[in-house]
């Protein structure tokens, strides 16, 4: 599971909108409360799924639990995306060195990098075989559907061991008085 | 003496939770491979089917990403540092 702050999530959504009809993309920063199967994971999941169905006011589920680490994204880096304008609408890239960047400010800051957030304009939020080819291990992928410019809920992605196949995970959103703020960063 | 390679986050789940490593080797390649030989789960993500380094990796030696400075053939001198960078893409088009 992924829980992330609804001001993270529009700073994602801001980006997406800004960013329409180009693919955006960024870093999500925050840090890796668990390992697979732990209790407090479990815990948390089965929380999660009887808010879900009965008294969900603040928080915002998508549709799987499922046995993931549960994630907590406090800041949210938007990158530049470096593909030409020519292809721009249908892929992204983040450079190592904005990379490496976004990894000292994680460390400075006491988390990690454990996400990637791209959307994908006028196209379903699920991951294309392009973005299955150079997936990383470990990292959240979230994704954003920007539909003639309007910015949908965000599914997110783990890439399975085998390369070939993801696990969805769930994507809670969180009041901002329950998670540490998420301030914009300058870059 | 050796390089010291440095693992990202993302992998170190394949490297018992190592971040840093002392391996021996001349090249980057060479080095990927000893690295590949020691944690055989981290091959597929670091290197294609034909072998190659994966396009969504980067490998810097020293300060310098070597992609266009040599690539897998890339010396490495003794006591240098490697360290593997991701490259992150992917885009809604399939093709
Ligand atoms: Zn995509």
């Amino acid at each position: 599971m992924i829980s992330i702050s609804s001001e993270c999530l529009r700073a994602i959504e801001q980006d997406a909108a800004n960013c329409y009809p180009y693919e955006c993309c960024g870093l999500l920063l925050g840090f890796d409360r668990s390992g697979p199967n732990s209790e407090l994971t479990n815990s948390i999941a089965t929380a999660t799924n009887h808010a879900n169905s009965f008294d969900i006011t603040d928080a915002k589920a998508g549709p799987t639990p499922e046995k993931l680490s549960v994630r907590t994204i406090t800041l949210v880096i938007p990158a530049v995306n470096r593909r030409e304008e020519a292809i721009r609408r249908r892929r992204f890239s983040i450079e190592p060195e904005d990379f490496l960047k976004a990894e000292l400010a994680a460390s400075e800051k006491n988390l990690s990098v454990v996400g990637i957030y791209h959307s994908h304009p006028d196209h379903q939020a699920r991951p294309s075989a392009n973005d299955l080819a150079q997936a990383w291990p470990f990292f959240s992928y979230l994704i954003v559907a920007v539909d003639n410019g309007q910015v949908g809920f965000p599914t997110s992605w783990r890439l399975n061991d085998d390369r070939k196949s993801y696990t969805q995970e769930q994507v809670l959103v969180t009041p901002e008085a329950d998670q540490n703020l998420c301030p914009k960063d300058s870059d | 003496m050796s390089v010291t390679v440095k693992i990202p986050a993302a992998l170190r789940a394949y490297t018992d939770g190592l971040s840093d490593l002392a391996l021996e080797g001349q090249t980057v390649g060479q080095i990927i491979d000893a690295l590949v030989e020691r944690y055989p789960d981290l091959g597929p993500h670091l290197k294609d089917d034909d072998g190659q380094l994966q396009s969504f990796v980067n490998v810097f030696v020293g300060s310098k990403n070597v992609k266009n400075s040599g690539g897998i053939l890339a010396a490495v001198p003794d006591g240098e540092t490697l360290m593997l960078v991701p490259a992150i893409a992917g885009g809604s088009g399939d093709n």
